[in-house]
């Protein structure tokens, strides 16, 4: 494994030097502290040659980076395993050797000469030789082919010609300051040589310091969420308190507090549009992102009140895009921008979604003003011509709306979902059922979607309503996985539904001797397989 | 330039001619290769793998049962002898595992998956499972990485294809996207005698 010659002779010089270099670059003193203390080996000696032949082995998830270097999770599992075979007394060949052939040689930060680096390796001694070689050839033809005698009759001949190179020699030269520009701006454009080697044993300090800071911004959001929550204890009437408590949820990623907060501040205020508009899009955040029924009702609500409200436009907008009504998404959108001032903070991000929109949409883009607005777009815009029961039946005609199109185009999750969110906030039990049984049946293979749709059923006892539909849904239960705790229960519940209860003591049967027996339930399974 | 001076002039341009077009094939080579990277077209993240060609790791793993529940005696690669296998290298943490779950599925109905759950708890490998579906005929659990070490795996998800005499012939590291599955694994698949 060893290479001894002179082309790595001459590597290693070089990098001495540009340690050298390093080493002036590298103002602040390198504490002494281990690669990670668990990592560290006892024997000092080993310690060190653990370092060593760190610097040589490639992290092969950051490429360009060694080992020693990278805090990269794979980079620690190869110092370990590197440490492992050291304390085993392999010798640092061994090692290299043991670890080239599982990862290849490009674990290897120095490449190893070998028929596919010969290339790499000998180019630059064959440039070199092919350069000596027509500098000689060039130099004994002068003397040779150009007796001084022709070369004065040729000077002679044009006196211009003594002063000036003749031309191949300046077309030579310019070439050759062409190519060495050029390489010179591209390496500018994309090396770095000012990048200092940067062990992650000196970087120990700067690691902790980083995952002190990052969990000292965690605890001081937690503690910020904790004041404002108190605050808007002592003082609940003071809106400010309740937004404060809404912007503290935010930051800390906590959803349901933060639309909480945003409801108690719109009912302060009575509904002020721009409180109103946060709350929305708290909701649709919850919601992945997805502008729900409830969300697109306040939006509609807010529009009324102010149809110029720009967080509503957008989110507005959004909803249009989500269902697919590009057309409307544009138009929204583009009258946001035409009432937004030009260096409002959302201008770029509304740019870009414009131009996603009439991308999907397949409109040009530089043309699409022309289109007209959707029916959905327009009714939203134009809330605010209208009275609270035209709001609502507007609201209606959304739902059914989305309804209508699922019943058409049924694999639609997301639409799904959408709609049962809708009729559990409308109240509609029956339709909600049927929503639910249409997710599940649009994703026929995710067992937590046919189990949902079933629990829902018991709950609501509608069995009997859809003994089609769960027969569907609970064979699919089965198929999936007929050891499911969850799966086990609801399928002896309907076993007992049909009067089988054979079937649904050999399933609860099942499923109690799969609890453990100190399970909160277990009892009571116990008295309904008695009961059975 | 008179006549006779021309035949004497084309000699020094010969010999700067040559080099610099030697020098403009090996720049035009390495324009196109840098090209190709930018555009992504050449992904630098493949790394050859110096497994292929190699016999598959034997190492023995403790071996999580395909009920989903249990955890039981073990499992290595050599249980494959004589037959040809897919080895997958996968974990619940890892989100192209989730990607690849579809491909996954599709290839176990033509070939036997062993996977080995790297680096990850029996029961998120379990819950990932039943999420996403399991594909794989045996599932060895590699808890600290030592097997993925052995198959010099650099990060999941990684797949291998292995002979039936239990050599290495093929190996993909990251997702099995579309592209990979129609234009990698199934043409081997298909060449396996």
């Amino acid at each position: 494994m060893t290479r001894h010659n002179t082309m790595s002779c001459l590597f290693r010089m070089l990098k001495v030097s540009l340690m050298l270099a390093m080493l002036a670059v590298m103002t602040a003193p390198a504490a002494v502290i281990a690669v990670t203390p668990e990592e560290m080996l006892a024997d000092p000696a080993l310690e060190s040659r653990a370092r060593a032949l760190s610097r040589q082995l490639r992290c092969l998830v950051c490429q360009n980076q060694s080992i020693d270097d990278s805090d990269a999770e794979l980079a620690r599992d190869l110092r370990i395993e590197v440490r492992k075979q050291l304390a085993t007394g392999a010798s640092d060949d061994e090692i290299m050797a043991t670890l080239q052939a599982t990862y290849g040689d490009y674990v290897l930060l120095n490449p190893p000469v070998s028929p596919g680096t010969y290339i790499l390796w000998g180019s630059p001694v064959a440039i070199l030789l092919a350069g000596l070689v027509i500098m000689l050839a060039g130099r004994r033809r002068r003397e040779e082919g150009f007796p001084p005698a022709q070369d004065e009759a040729e000077t002679t001949d044009t006196a211009s010609d003594s002063r000036t190179p003749p031309a191949d020699r300046r077309i030579a030269v310019a070439l050759g300051s062409l190519v060495l520009a050029a390489s010179l701006g591209l390496y500018l454009l994309l090396g770095r040589a000012d990048l200092p080697s940067r062990p992650l044993a000196d970087r120990g300090a700067e690691i902790a310091a980083a995952l002190e800071q990052a969990s000292q911004t965690t605890r001081d959001r937690t503690s910020r969420l904790q004041q404002a929550r108190d605050q808007t204890a002592k003082t609940p009437d003071d809106v400010g308190a309740w937004l404060q408590l809404a912007m503290a949820a935010a930051a800390a990623d906590d959803n349901p507090t933060e639309i909480m907060a945003l409801e108690q501040a719109d009912r302060l205020t009575n509904g002020d549009p721009s409180i109103r508009a946060l709350r929305a899009e708290a909701m649709a955040r919850a919601a992945d992102g997805q502008v729900t029924i409830p969300a697109r009702q306040l939006i509609a609500d807010i529009l009324a009140v102010n149809p110029e409200e720009p967080r509503a436009q957008y989110l507005s907008g959004l909803a249009a895009y989500q269902d697919e009504d590009y057309a409307a998404a544009v138009s929204i959108w583009r009258r946001l921008q035409s009432l937004s001032p030009p260096d409002a903070p959302w201008m770029t991000l509304l740019a870009e979604n414009i131009a996603d929109a009439a991308r999907s949409g397949g409109m040009d883009p530089d043309n699409f003003a022309a289109e007209p607005a959707g029916p959905d777009a327009d009714a939203v815009a134009n809330a605010a011509s209208m009275s609270a029961e035209e709001r609502e039946a507007m609201i209606d005609g959304m739902v059914e709306g989305l309804a209508a199109r699922l019943a058409e185009a049924p694999a639609d999750p997301e639409g799904w979902r959408r709609l049962i969110r809708a009729y559990q906030v409308m109240d509609r039990v029956i339709d909600t059922q049927a929503a639910m049984i249409g997710l599940a049946d649009a994703i026929p293979d995710d067992i937590s979607a046919q189990l949902s749709a079933l629990e829902h059923m018991v709950l609501a006892q509608l069995e009997a309503d859809f003994a089609a539909e769960s027969k569907r849904l609970l064979a699919r239960v089965e198929d999936l996985d007929p050891q499911l705790p969850q799966g086990l229960y609801i399928r002896g519940h309907f076993a007992k539904q049909q009067g089988d209860s054979a079937r649904a003591r050999a399933l609860w049967e099942t499923l109690y001797d799969r609890l453990p027996a100190d399970a909160p339930i277990a009892p009571q399974l116990r008295q309904a397989i008695d009961a059975l | 330039m008179s006549l006779s001076g021309n035949s004497k002039g084309s000699r020094p341009r010969l010999s700067f001619i040559i080099p610099f077009a030697g020098f403009l094939v090996l720049a035009s080579f390495a324009t196109i290769a840098l090209l190709a990277t930018l555009r992504g077209d050449r992904d630098i993240s493949q790394l050859p793998s110096a497994m292929v060609g190699k016999p598959a790791p034997a190492m023995m793993l403790p071996s999580l049962l395909n009920d989903g529940q249990s955890v039981s005696a073990s499992v290595s690669a050599r249980d494959f002898a004589g037959t040809a296998f897919l080895v997958n290298v996968f974990a619940s943490w890892c989100a192209p595992c989730r990607a690849e779950a579809p491909a996954l599925a599709l290839l176990s109905e033509t070939i036997p998956i062993f996977g080995i759950a790297y680096k990850d708890r029996p029961e998120d490998t379990r819950r990932f499972l039943t999420e996403y579906g399991n594909p794989f005929t045996a599932i060895g659990i590699d808890r600290d990485g030592d097997a993925g070490m052995k198959w010099g795996v650099y990060g999941v998800p990684e797949t291998f294809l292995v002979d039936a005499d239990g050599t290495i012939l093929l190996r993909h590291a990251g997702p099995i996207d579309r592209r990979v599955l129609d234009d990698v694994l199934l043409p081997a698949i298909a060449r396996l005698p």
